[in-house]
């Protein structure tokens, strides 16, 4: 089974990819793994793993609907593959659930907080139950190969309740999935907002889910080399082709009530996306089950459903992320860490479900699989022969991925887990000049958008003209890097807090300076100290800039510009009666005014 | 129930009152994070100024709506609506889901993208600080008496009677009256405020408006489904069996 090693050793490395992503999203947190923002919080880990990857596993629900509701007998071969679709669709939703949330410790405040105004609460709930229901089901498939007859009858004779818990459930919360976006109105582009959205995605993950289990069973007769049931395939890609009509008309017919339906073709990139998604998702796999040469056919089966899936995966990527785009005014797209740990949890299902159809019965022994096994053990010799020289068995094959995909990983994502989130990555535009002699430059220090004014002469003037430059500018960084203002005004940020404790001291005679501020008797803090204005009177007055000799920490602008005016303005207004002249709207708003009007401020 | 009111036109956008918001939600130097949005809000600043004109500036901090989204979103309840008008956080609840950021229609929770165990920051209108008695840190540092604090009917009378006294120098509209089912934060202005981003396509309604219609339906939608499944396979069962009954000669295999 050659195809079947090959399958295993690609997942096992997408799954060891995304084993290290994991480890790089624990390690780093949100913000550097991943490329989410305030403007786009949630990304593919929610709208792929969890959303998209709920509405894969409802094959699960909609045959056990059919088989044991129904009791149509026709699809009972392909009930148990449904199954464990729908157990791994769900566990690996829950994983990625687990590590998207910020606070991934605290998961289980879910189980014990309630919010019931909330419809993530209510497809938290009904995603841990119908998990819950899926391994109910699923669990005479792992006990019979353990011989437990008796527990599997006991869990055989409540399938019918459990059964009917679980589809509801899953109506449930496959329409609050999308009702989770009808707090968005607001947000949501007009192609995807619509109070028909729970509807939409009910619909969707039905029809979908049936083609997801199609390409499932598809899949298992390729790799596994076994004959595909067609009957059931066929008819299963039927219903689903229904499903899929029914959602088109419900589309359709919404967009046009809702008078949006100009927007489908109204351009920019919505408009393409949203073609693309009912193309993939309705149109094309509709039309190819229709014609019954194609559906009959095998491959033309796995492009059928094949695009459905896409067309599903685009649909909720669509209403998640390029529905949102526009209002949220930012480009979102996923870092590589993200990809390979939304990929590696989908290959870690695949992979365990390639081992369960394995080592368990989940797909029904057909008469005819003996002589196929025959003619695959006729192979298997032939192969080892001409194999001979270089053959390793599977086992160390699989184990020889694992360790080069760890490594590979790990040099990939550790370091800085790629371009992830660091508060310094906005680049600082250079400094603009005002004149031509640069006397006069405006700065962009802090990035957003505020200039400062530099007066570049004045610093040139007072660092010893000449012999200034190094001070500031250094030719052997990279770049000619400037010092930034901080360096000299160290306060700057911190404005007001201009206390040095430590030089204090210093001046003061190092252990006979305490007695000079504190009270020695009392606890010594800020309470209980002389107060600056006792040493510093005239600094604070500020009588010029020059007198200021004690501390050689320089003053934030803002204090500094503060200080010489207020004085003045103060003293105007009881010398001269002239009011307002104290308050901050006389000089801010003339102020924003000259900026604003480019006319310039006078000193 | 408390409320802000701010009055656009005495404000010079001297940022007084995001300093000392910052002082008292003791919040750590900015820095500028990759996409940070053009209103610079940020889990570091919950209040921020937006020109609206040449002279004139508007605050941008949360509304305290009075159907909040985010507490509608939070599957936890880690968000609440206190009676008292501030919406407050509970971070020992949080699980970190975002949904309340997406919720918001105006953006308002923002997050701690730099730290591994991250949380969501937004204005708690000085919750703690209204325990003890005291303004909102925001409204007690504006040295133009631009804000005021008090209750949000008397507020609103307020509001209306500057407007009433000087209908040339104000628009004849409430911001925050309406908008969004009701906030706790007015604004009365001289000039439009489209830059607090309030959005069109809402209006007046709220976001619970829109959700609660199909919330309401859940439990009759799982009810409905459960017994329409329960009747369909007792009905099918039974024609079954009937069938199995007539036509002996045929025995079907049992089922699993």
């Amino acid at each position: 089974l050659h195809k079947l090693i090959r399958l295993k050793e690609v997942l096992w490395i997408f799954s060891m990819l995304g084993m290290v992503a994991i480890i790089a999203r624990l390690w780093g947190g949100l913000g550097v793994s991943t490329g989410l923002s305030d403007a786009m919080p949630w990304g593919i880990w929610k709208i792929l793993n969890m959303i998209a990857g709920v509405a894969l596993a409802t094959g699960g629900f909609t045959v056990a609907c059919t088989v044991y509701i129904f009791n149509i007998k026709k699809y009972k071969p392909v009930l148990k593959p449904a199954i464990l679709l729908a157990f791994l669709g769900y566990g690996a939703s829950c994983f990625a659930l687990f590590l998207d949330i910020g606070l991934p410790h605290t998961i289980w405040h879910s189980l014990i907080y309630w919010n019931h105004h909330s419809f993530l609460f209510e497809v938290a709930w009904c995603v841990m139950l119908y998990f819950t229901v899926t391994s109910i089901e699923l669990s005479p498939v792992v006990l019979e190969k353990f011989g437990l007859e008796r527990i599997t009858k006991l869990v055989h004779r409540f399938s019918i309740p459990v059964v009917i818990v679980g589809i509801t459930l899953s109506t449930l919360h496959h329409t609050s999935l999308g009702s989770l976006f009808l707090v968005m109105p607001a947000r949501l582009h007009d192609l995807w907002f619509t109070s028909m959205l729970p509807v939409l995605f009910f619909l969707s993950a039905v029809g979908a889910g049936m083609m997801m289990l199609v390409f499932a069973c598809l899949a298992y007769s390729y790799f596994f080399e076994k004959s595909a049931n067609m009957a059931a395939l066929t008819g299963l890609s039927r219903m689903s082709a229904t499903v899929l009509v029914i959602l088109l008309i419900v589309k359709i017919s919404d967009l046009v009530v809702r008078g949006s339906f100009g927007a489908v073709f109204a351009g920019g990139y919505e408009s393409y996306f949203f073609i693309l998604e009912v193309a993939l998702g309705i149109l094309i796999p509709v039309i190819l089950v229709a014609i019954p040469a194609v559906r009959n056919n095998l491959g033309g089966l796995a492009i059928a459903s094949g695009s459905a899936v896409l067309g599903l995966v685009l649909n909720r990527i669509n209403v998640g992320i390029v529905g949102l785009m526009r209002t949220s005014d930012v480009f979102y797209f996923p870092t590589l860490t993200e990809f390979c740990l939304s990929i590696g949890i989908f290959s870690a299902a695949a992979l365990v479900f390639v081992y369960m159809v394995q080592y368990f019965d989940v797909f029904e022994r057909e008469e005819e699989e003996n002589e196929t096994e025959a003619v695959i053990n006729l192979k298997h010799h032939g192969q080892a022969k001409t194999w001979r020289r270089r053959r390793i068995n599977e086992r160390e094959r699989i184990t020889l991925c694992i360790t080069l995909a760890v490594p590979l990983a790990a040099g990939i994502f550790l370091p800085g887990a790629l371009h992830g989130l660091s508060p310094d990555a906005s680049p600082v535009s250079a400094p603009r000049a005002l004149d031509e002699a640069r006397t006069m430059l405006e700065i962009n220090g802090n990035r957003n958008s505020d200039f400062v004014r530099f007066n570049h002469a004045l610093h040139e003037n007072k660092l010893g003209d000449d012999k200034s430059c190094r001070q500031c500018h250094h030719l052997d960084l990279p770049g000619d890097k400037c010092s930034p203002c901080w360096k000299c005004h160290s306060d700057m940020v911190q404005g007001k807090s201009i206390f040095n404790h430590a030089h204090h001291v210093n001046k003061l005679e190092e252990n006979r300076s305490c007695e000079q501020c504190h009270d020695m008797n009392l606890p010594k803090g800020k309470e209980n100290s002389k107060s600056c204005r006792e040493c510093h009177e005239e600094d604070m007055g500020m009588k010029s800039a020059e007198d200021k000799v004690f501390s050689p920490v320089a003053l934030s602008y803002s204090d500094a510009m503060h200080q010489m005016c207020i004085k003045c303005h103060k003293k105007v207004v009881i010398e001269q009666k002239k009011e307002g002249m104290d308050e901050c709207a006389h000089c801010h708003q003339q102020a924003w005014k000259a900026e604003f009007t480019k006319e310039g401020t006078t000193p | 129930m408390k409320a802000i009111l701010i009055d656009v036109t005495k404000c010079t956008g001297c940022e007084e009152c995001v300093v000392a918001c910052k002082k008292a939600n003791k919040l750590e130097r900015e820095e500028r994070f990759p996409d940070q949005s053009e209103d610079k809000l940020s889990s570091r600043r919950f209040t921020t100024l937006l020109r609206v004109s040449e002279e004139r500036f508007v605050r941008k901090q949360c509304l305290h709506c009075l159907e909040p989204s985010c507490v509608e979103a939070c599957l936890v309840g880690a968000i609440e609506k206190t009676k008292q008008g501030p919406v407050i956080y509970d971070p020992d609840i949080c699980i970190g889901c975002r949904y309340c950021m997406l919720a918001c229609p105006v953006s308002i929770p923002r997050y701690e993208w730099d730290k591994k165990l991250p949380l969501m920051k937004k204005c708690d209108m000085c919750y703690e600080r209204q325990q003890d008695g005291k303004l909102p840190a925001c409204v007690e540092a504006c040295p133009q008496k631009a804000c005021t604090f008090g209750e949000r009917e008397e507020l609103l009378g307020q509001a209306h009677a500057t407007i009433e006294a000087a209908p040339d120098k104000y628009m004849p509209h409430v911001y925050g009256e309406m908008e969004l089912g009701g906030t706790s934060v007015f604004y009365i202005t001289d000039t439009p405020l489209d830059v607090l981003g309030l959005p069109d396509k809402v209006g007046s309604r709220s976001i619970h408006s829109y959700t609660w219609p199909v919330l309401s339906k859940t439990p009759f939608l799982g009810i409905g489904a459960a017994s329409f499944l329960t009747g369909a396979y007792w009905i099918i069962n039974r024609r079954m069996e009937v069938q199995e009954n007539e036509n002996t000669q045929t025995p079907e295999r049992e089922q699993e």
